[in-house]
């Protein structure tokens, strides 16, 4: 033996003390083992035995009850039964107990278990006995004997109970403890050993690889694995091991021998097996180092008919290795078939699930490759290859389960594209569903939609994520739907490729043909605004002016780019505009100044408004400046007019000396002048807060009524009263007028206080109330006068003539009848007296008939003058028959008038006219029509007697004036007099002339019928 | 012989028309009154004249207007509205030249108008023809 050992190696030496060991602590575990679990199977009995013996003592305590309870049909046996199988079972106990051994010194005297059992027995024995001896069972001392006797067989097995417990418990932990020694024993054991065995292999490879290429040694090594292992040379099989002849369904290594991998290898994986093209061993297959594929499992009567009984999963490890002397690969196959199955058999819980299939094309064209195949291979069969690819090639990969949606499987590199910590999001759709844009992700869900119906829709697009850092992230998502047989997507394979840098490449590129697109647009739309344009850079450089700046400066483009167009702006509004422009520069605000710019045509300075903005690109920043300027120096002096109107207007209103008040249709106080503001005692601002109705309380009872009538520049006047702000009121003439303000009408109301006039108007009032007083006062003096004077004349005509009757009466008498008694003397001397107190009667007439001219009512009627004439004419003629005088009296004449008055005075003219011409020769008395003013007739009375001197022509009208002596022509000189009152009382007028012994000539003008109507007496 | 009354205050015109009338030949009884209440009284016999023989009504009544006490116009008008001298033939004998004096003696009632003429033999001859017509002429009411 130790001869032979010392023929071994360290390593066989050290293996054999390590087999030697674990075998010794091996036998010595099994000892303690099955001495153990004797022990248990012991106790167990024990235990099984006892919960017997206790059930049936119940069965026999219920029987007890329901006997007691008299339930018809029983006896005692539904007592006694049960208690014989509990005696049964104890004394089987009893009996197990007695034959238990223990291994440990400590362990209490089995004896002990079994007096406890014995007592036990006993009790149930008794119990027993006194239900046999009983003879009523259900009589109440019996029952309570028994009762008792139950109860003393409970509690002995409730102490049997605990006692087997106890000792069961102290028995298993003892033997833990030993079984814990023995385990370490013999671990350690083993593990030294292992190390013995390590050491041995660190110290010897080289025999070691001998004894393994050795032959024998490898053929019986791999004769003794477990997994299939076979042999390749030469293009087909060579050897293979028990275990791939059992798995492949072979009897003999012979049967498989020589066979064609076509016949081996399922023929979907034959690809893989294709020789190398360009191999160092030529004829081996292309085999990777590890793979899953399937193997055909054949009988060797199914081998030569082609047919077979299934095929096996199995992983297959391959080497390349010298085997026999040449080249050979060597593949180690284990059955995968169970694992494979298993997960089959997990995906059919959620639906009949394929696996991928590896995508092999039929054709060996283009993509026939070998790297392609191999490749694929690899990926199929190296998870550290898909790793590679998933990790290093896509920007994320997501494997979503679209029968529960909420679950996605997304790799690290998903996230970090996206700038998150894969460890804080967790395999849930929902986490980047929240960070597509919305858009993108309805555009992803219907391309989703579209692909799940139609496997030829790609499910291709480019989507935006927001990426942590509040960036934007373009990902390229293509995904592919796995489906089951009935076509149905169950999976969703997708993958990101990160495109940010391209489509920001575009956008910029984008932008910069947009930027020079917008730029011509910039200056075509520059030139063709009637602005001047002009645009800068971000730092205020002018870089662009419009071709109406040039041409309105004169000045070329180049010249003026810069700050060169600042020569062109007024000298004195440079400061402020080159201030303005810094400041919005510096601020990037909105510009906008007014200054004057030359304008090189007539060199005028004219005004413009300038205003800029500033462009700003995506991020905010200013990437030009774009600024008009506006002409408005035509505005500006629009603007400056009419402000010097309005100034002048305003002058205007405050000059005014009225009060003006503006207001607008619900009469609110619009403006209001210096002298309303004066007139009321309230400020302006005041007024301007309050209605017309607040300053005329009057005005809206009138219902500001005219306010709609009121046509612009039409006005009314109206009288009102205005009240103060102390409250007192005064009266006011308005003059309203309806005025477009700014396109708004407004009324505009004059107030002129007439405080004045209205005191000046009463008192003139009061004084014609006076004066009409007086007036009428003294018309009743007059009218008591006139009555007077026509009592005074009344009386005159009878009381003075009635002494002048008397003495011309009594003179006549005397003379007739005393005549005799009277010399010539006396005779002649009462002539006198007849002659005086007739002359006397005929003054008195006079008077009264020119008292009469101003009396009495006035009555209008058509005076035929001619027919007067002709009267007039023949009482003069019978009283002067001897006269001869020629009378020239128009046909037709007449005037109107009072026809009694006007004959007065016509005979009074015509016979003045006879009288004068009382001396002529050849008397002519001419009675004609004259010119007179429109509504006037006139006629003259002329003649050609004696006349009058001119001179004197003022006196002719005058009472008792006469231009003639008695004696030359009598008359009592009241007869032109009366002729005059009368035609002054019709309204007309009495014109003499004459020469002295030229005759005279009287013209009377009347008014005719239109005028006399309408002509009040006066 | 019917009686002629003459109503006049002016003795002066009363001797006149008393010549006149003799003159004329007229020897009918004239009596004279010197105002209007006298001339009422005597026409009715009332007053101073309630005792005086009823010579009966006469047969004209020569009325001066301007009278005293009661006017020649006021007499008129009462006569008038007395049914016992209410058909008395009046002649109103005035001075007054008056349009009024004429139109309102006629309205009351008055027979007859004759202005006294100044010149005396005129006035004569007037009174003589009033005289004449209604003492020989004119047959009265009564």
């Amino acid at each position: 033996m130790s001869g032979r050992l010392q023929g071994l190696g360290w390593g066989e030496r050290a293996v054999l003390l390590a087999a030697l060991l674990v075998l010794v602590s091996g036998g010595l575990l099994w000892g303690v083992g099955s001495a153990s679990t004797r022990t248990y199977t012991q106790y167990i009995a024990s235990t099984d035995s006892l919960g017997r013996a206790r059930q049936a003592l119940t069965e026999a305590r219920l029987g007890l009850a329901r006997l007691s309870a008299r339930e018809p049909g029983l006896d005692r046996n539904v007592v006694l039964a049960p208690l014989v199988r509990a005696q049964q079972a104890a004394r089987a106990g009893l009996a197990g107990q007695s034959g238990l051994t223990t291994l440990a010194a400590s362990q209490p005297p089995a004896g002990e278990l079994a007096a406890e059992f014995a007592e036990f027995i006993r009790a149930l024995d008794a119990f027993g006995l006194a239900a046999l001896d009983a003879d009523g069972l259900g009589a109440p001392g019996t029952a309570l004997r028994l009762h008792r006797l139950w109860s003393e067989a409970e509690r002995s097995a409730d102490r049997l109970t605990e006692r087997l417990s106890a000792t069961l418990a102290g028995d298993v932990a003892r033997e833990r403890r030993l079984l814990a020694l023995v385990v370490g024993l013999w671990l350690l054991f083993v593990v030294g050993g292992a190390l013995l065995l390590l050491a041995a292999i660190r110290k010897d490879r080289a025999s070691r690889l001998r004894l393994l290429a050795s032959e024998a040694g490898q053929q019986a090594l791999l004769a003794a694995l477990g997994d299939g292992v076979f042999v390749v040379q030469g293009g087909c099989f060579v050897w293979a091991n028990p275990a791939l002849l059992t798995l492949l369904g072979y009897a003999q290594v012979e049967d498989f021998v020589g066979r064609d991998p076509a016949q081996v290898i399922a023929p979907e994986f034959l690809a893989l097996w294709h020789p190398r093209e360009h191999g160092a061993e030529e004829g081996l297959p292309a085999l990777p180092g590890r793979c899953e594929l399937r193997l055909l499992r054949r009988t060797p009567a199914d081998a030569e008919s082609g047919g077979g009984d299934g095929e096996v999963w199995v992983e297959l490890h391959a080497v390349v290795a010298p085997f026999a002397g040449r080249p050979a690969l060597i593949g180690v196959a284990r059955d995968i078939g169970a694992r494979r199955a298993a997960l089959s058999a997990a995906l059919a819980r959620t639906g009949s699930f394929e696996p991928l299939p590896v995508a092999v094309d039929a054709d060996a064209g283009a993509d026939a490759h070998y790297l392609r195949r191999e490749l694929y291979a690899q990926v199929q069969s190296n998870p550290a290859i898909f790793d590679f690819l998933q990790a290093g090639s896509l920007d994320g990969l997501w494997y979503w389960d679209l029968e529960r949606p909420e679950h996605e499987w997304m790799n690290a590199r998903f996230w970090r594209v996206l700038g998150y910590d894969p460890a804080t999001k967790q395999h849930l759709a929902a986490e980047w569903q929240d960070l597509i844009f919305p858009e993108d992700l309805a555009l992803a869900i219907d391309n989703f939609r579209r692909h799940c119906a139609d496997a030829r829709h790609p499910y291709d697009q480019i989507v935006r994520y927001r990426h942590a850092d509040g960036s934007t992230v373009w990902v390229r998502c293509r995904g592919i739907a796995i489906r089951d047989a009935a076509g149905r997507a169950l999976r969703m394979l997708g993958a990101h490729t990160d495109v940010t840098g391209i489509m920001r490449a575009e956008e910029a590129r984008s932008a910069a043909v947009a930027l020079a697109e917008s730029e011509r647009r910039l200056r075509e739309l520059a030139d063709s605004l009637p602005q001047l344009v002009w645009t800068c850079r971000p730092d205020g450089w002018c870089d662009f002016l419009s071709r109406r700046w040039v041409e309105y400066t004169g000045q070329p483009e180049a010249a003026q780019l810069g700050s060169g167009w600042l020569e062109h702006v007024y000298p004195d509004d440079r400061e402020r505009l080159v201030a303005a422009w810094t400041a919005a520069v510096a601020g990037g605000h909105d510009f906008s100044v007014e200054f004057r710019i030359r304008r090189a045509a007539d060199g005028a300075w004219r005004w413009f408004d300038t205003r800029a903005l500033p462009l700003r690109d995506a991020q905010g920043r200013i990437v030009r400046w774009f600024g008009t300027n506006t002409d408005v120096q035509a505005a500006r002096e629009t603007a400056e007019a009419l402000r010097a109107s309005e100034a002048r207007f305003r002058a205007l209103l405050d000059q005014a000396a009225d009060a003006i008040y503006v207001h607008d249709a619900d009469g609110r106080l619009c403006d209001v002048n210096h002298r309303a503001c004066e007139t009321l005692g309230l400020p302006r601002a005041t007024l301007l807060t309050m209605n017309v109705a607040d300053v005329d309380p009057a005005l809206p009872a009138a219902g500001l009524a005219f306010w709609h009538t009121l046509t612009p520049g039409e006005s009314l006047t109206l009288r009102s009263r205005h009240r103060r702000g102390d409250g007192s009121d005064f009266p006011v003439e308005l003059s309203v007028g309806a005025v477009e303000i700014g396109g708004e009408r407004r009324l505009l109301a004059l107030a002129r206080d007439i405080s004045e006039r209205e005191r000046a108007e009463a008192e003139i009032h009061e004084l014609n109330a006076s004066l009409e007083q007086r007036v009428a006062e003294r018309t009743a003096e007059l009218t008591a006068a006139n009555r007077e004077l026509d009592a005074f004349a009344y009386a005159v005509s009878h009381d003075l003539r009635a002494p002048l009757r008397a003495m011309s009466g009594f003179s006549t008498a005397l003379l007739e009848d005393c005549a005799g008694q009277l010399d010539a003397d006396g005779r002649a001397y009462l002539d006198q007296i007849i002659a005086g107190s007739r002359r006397m009667g005929e003054l008195i007439d006079g008077l009264l008939a020119l008292s009469r001219s101003t009396r009495g009512e006035l009555r209008r009627e058509r005076v035929d003058v001619t027919a007067i004439m002709a009267r007039v004419r023949e009482e003069l003629e019978a009283d002067e028959p001897q006269r001869r005088v020629h009378w020239q009296v128009e046909p037709d004449l007449h005037v109107w008038g009072d026809a009694g008055m006007l004959d007065a005075v016509f005979a009074n003219l015509a016979g003045n006219a006879w009288k004068y011409t009382a001396r002529t020769a050849d008397p002519v008395i001419r009675v004609h029509a004259a010119e007179a003013a429109t509504g006037f007739l006139c006629v003259c009375v002329s003649d050609n007697g004696a006349g009058f001197d001119p001179r004197h022509a003022g006196k002719l009208f005058l009472p008792f004036q006469r231009l003639h002596r008695q004696d030359e022509f009598p008359g009592l000189g009241i007869g032109l007099a009366t002729a005059q009152r009368i035609v002054h009382r019709h309204g007309g007028t009495i014109a003499a002339s004459a020469a002295p012994g030229l005759g005279a000539r009287f013209c009377i003008t009347l008014p005719g019928p239109q005028v006399a109507s309408e002509e009040p007496e006066s | 012989m019917k009686t002629l009354l003459i109503v006049e205050d002016n003795p002066q015109d009363e001797l006149l028309i008393r010549r006149a009338l003799r003159k004329a030949a007229l020897a009918n009884p004239v009596d004279v009154v010197r105002d209007g209440q006298q001339a009422l009284d005597w026409l009715w016999r009332e007053g101073e004249f309630a005792g005086y023989p009823d010579t009966g009504l006469p047969a004209v009544v020569l009325l001066d207007l301007s009278l005293p006490r009661v006017s020649g116009l006021d007499v008129l008008e009462r006569l008038r509205a007395d049914a016992r001298t209410r058909l008395q033939p009046i002649v109103v004998l005035t001075s007054s030249d008056e349009e009024r004096d004429r139109l309102t003696s006629y309205a009351h009632g008055a027979n007859a108008f004759v202005r006294k003429p100044l010149d005396f033999a005129e006035f004569a001859e007037a009174v003589a023809r009033i005289g004449v017509f209604w003492l020989m002429t004119n047959v009265g009411p009564a």
